[in-house]
Parts: C-alpha cells; sequence; structure tokens
C-alpha cells in the first residue's frame, strides 16, 4: 500500500476517526475520574493516566501485529470490534445503572484510570490494527494521532460530538466496516475468499457497519429515556 | 399567569434569543412566569462503565450551570425572576416532554447559529421542537 494509493489514504482517514472516537472516548474517562480530586493533584492524576493510555497502546500495539496474523485471531478481533461499536452508540443508562463507587480518594481514582485505559487501549489498538491492514506505518501513524486526542481531547471531542451527533454514527459505523474486513483477511478466510468470493471483501465490511449501527441504534432507542425519568439537575440549586 | 419555557445551551445564537426576548417581555400584560432549560447531550460508549452515576450527573451540572450563566445573568440584569432546569437527554426530545409534563403555554425558542446548509443536513434541535411540540413554540429570530 503506498502513499499514492487511494486505499493508503482511506485508511489514513479511518484511522483518524477511530482515534477520535475511541481516544476521546479515554480522555472523557480520565477528566471524570479525577473531577472530585483537590487540584493539585488532579493534574498529577490527569497527566499519568494521560500516559499510560499512551503507554499501554504502544506495547499492545506490538502484540496485536504479530497476534492478528495468527489464525482466527482476526475474526475474534471482528467479534470485539462489532461489540465495541455497538457499545460506542448506548447512552449513559439512566439513575440506577452502574453500580461504582465514587473515586473520592487518589487510590480510587488511579485505579479507575488503569483499568480504563486498559480496556479501551485494547479496543483502540485492534481497531487501528485492522484499519492499518498490517502497514506498520499506518500503525505507527495511528498510534501518533491517537496522543495529541488523548491529551487534549476530552473537551474537543465532547463538543464535536454535541455540535455533530453524526460523528458517533459514522465512527461506530466504521468500526463495522473494519470488522467486516477482518472477517475476510484473516490467515484462513482470506485465500479462499479470494478464490472463490472476492465480492465479500466488499460486501462483508458493508453488512457489518449496518449490522453495528443498527443494533447498536435499536439497543439505544429501547434504553431511550423517558419522559417521566427526566431528572432535573438544577432541582436542588434552584430554590 | 402565563409559563413559558426557555431552552438555552449557552451558545451566542441561543443567548441572542434571550436577549431579544427579554426586550418583548414588556408586551406582556402580565409578568410570564419564566423557566429557564439546559438540555446536556448524554455521554456515549464506554464512560458509563468506568465512572459512577453520580459523578456523571455532577459534571452534567457543572456543565448545565456553565451554559446557563450568561441567560441566568441577563435575566438577573432585566430584574426578572425565572427558574432553571437541566436535564440529560436528547434535546429535542427533552425540550418538548417538558413543556408538556410541566404543562407550559409556550416554548420560546431561537434558531441555532448553524448555517442554512447546514440546518438542512443535520435537523437542527429548534425544527424538531416546531416540528413535534404540542404547545406554541415562539422562535425569536
Amino acid at each position: 500500500m503506498g502513499i499514492d494509493s487511494t486505499e493508503f489514504w482511506i485508511a489514513v482517514l479511518q484511522i483518524i476517526a477511530i482515534d477520535i472516537v475511541l481516544g476521546g472516548d479515554n480522555a472523557v474517562v480520565i477528566a471524570l475520574a479525577c473531577r472530585r480530586l483537590p487540584k493539585e493533584q488532579r493534574n498529577r492524576v490527569i497527566f499519568w493516566g494521560v500516559f499510560g493510555a499512551i503507554a499501554i497502546r504502544i506495547t499492545l500495539i506490538f502484540f496485536a501485529l504479530s497476534l492478528l496474523a495468527m489464525p482466527y485471531l482476526k475474526i475474534v478481533g471482528a467479534v470485539l470490534l462489532l461489540w465495541i461499536g455497538v457499545k460506542l452508540l448506548q447512552p449513559e443508562p439512566e439513575g440506577q445503572g452502574h453500580e461504582i463507587a465514587a473515586s473520592t480518594s487518589l487510590i480510587a481514582a488511579i485505579k479507575t484510570i488503569i483499568i480504563a485505559d486498559a480496556v479501551m487501549s485494547l479496543d483502540n489498538v485492534i481497531a487501528i490494527a485492522g484499519a492499518a491492514k498490517d502497514s506498520m506505518g499506518l500503525v505507527v501513524f495511528g498510534l501518533v494521532v491517537s496522543v495529541p486526542i488523548i491529551v487534549w481531547g476530552s473537551k474537543l471531542v465532547l463538543r464535536l460530538m454535541e455540535r455533530f451527533p453524526l460523528v458517533i454514527i459514522v465512527g461506530a459505523g466504521l468500526l463495522g466496516w473494519i470488522a467486516g474486513g477482518m472477517t475476510v483477511t484473516d490467515v484462513i478466510t482470506r485465500e479462499w475468499v479470494n478464490d472463490n468470493a472476492s465480492y465479500l471483501r466488499w460486501v462483508m465490511p458493508v453488512c457489518m457497519a449496518v449490522t453495528v449501527v443498527s443494533i447498536g441504534k435499536w439497543m439505544a432507542a429501547r434504553a431511550r429515556i423517558k419522559p417521566a425519568a427526566m431528572i432535573d439537575l438544577a432541582d436542588n440549586a434552584n430554590k | 399567569m402565563l409559563k413559558i419555557l426557555l431552552p438555552v445551551d449557552g451558545s451566542d445564537a441561543s443567548n441572542q434569543a434571550i436577549k431579544d426576548f427579554i426586550q418583548l417581555l414588556s408586551c406582556y400584560k402580565e409578568m410570564p412566569e419564566i423557566h429557564l432549560l439546559n438540555v446536556q447531550l448524554p455521554l456515549h460508549g464506554n464512560v458509563s462503565s468506568f465512572i459512577d452515576s453520580e459523578s456523571i450527573a455532577q459534571y452534567h451540572q457543572d456543565e448545565g450551570m456553565e451554559r446557563l450563566t450568561a441567560a441566568r445573568q441577563f435575566m438577573d440584569q432585566a430584574g426578572i425572576s425565572h427558574q432553571f432546569h437541566i436535564i440529560v437527554g436528547e434535546p429535542a426530545d427533552v425540550i418538548v416532554a417538558f413543556a408538556k409534563e410541566k404543562l407550559f403555554d409556550r416554548i420560546v425558542i431561537g434558531p441555532r447559529g448553524v448555517s442554512a446548509i447546514k440546518g438542512l443536513l443535520l435537523g437542527s434541535v429548534t425544527n424538531k421542537v416546531v416540528q413535534f411540540s404540542t404547545i406554541p413554540v415562539l422562535l425569536v429570530k
């Protein structure tokens, strides 16, 4: 894949979009985990949180590339990406939601960030590796792009999604698209697809993208906020 | 007393609409009851699996207060008493549902500051409110 090919530039755009959507998510979690800490502590924890997110990505990507060359693992990766895409479309649960202890202490905030960094880096790395189609240059590019997004991204990404709600749907669809591509380029499927059904190379991405968006949207619609459940967050401040 | 809902997003266009509406207020014979409403988009994806719901609510509240600041200042300067609300959800849905549930008589909203083409593609909040509200909507331009 050379610099002059369209394929290359499409991959570049895909990687940037993935980094914005998944890296931004990571940045938001780091920022929110530290909100209740005293200001000095907060900045230090954010710094180490961001540092950790980037370090884990760099470590994972080297494993990812060699792992994805093994049979079946691209298919496993594709299934993971489908799940990540669907999850991306889910809004935060109402009230009862998850019971997670509020991180008011330094240790709790650090713990939250480490776990979030590990999980979300894995998401991001699988997606980058899938989009990069075995090109080492593109993988490194994906990592480099994700750094500023994680460092400065949280506000930016939130504003972007507020202004253009479509971003998140496009992001989820893109993850499905990449997953579709991975299913037909796995070591065990690649040759068969090339010989017998080369049309699958674009049919699968399209189908998977549509699948992710429709399942994600359907699940989100079911969890939609009911008018009766509207909670006025300014209730106490009003009186 | 007329009960009026003013959705506010903190943008320049929205703040301008509030200012314009304050000018219009003198036309009312009796001072209407005014409620400001800021709707916060829910955070998507992974955030809620790592952060407790209380912290997220706190975040939305802080953000919402920030978005309401300018509008509240205009109201205070003009000496108009008002209440304010912050709710998480899809803006247009929440505005319409809230107005209906709390028995508002009117929604007063400004067009958002997007160009005609973007507005066409994205379908602004204002358009949706006008389309789906069962309560009269006053569009301040």
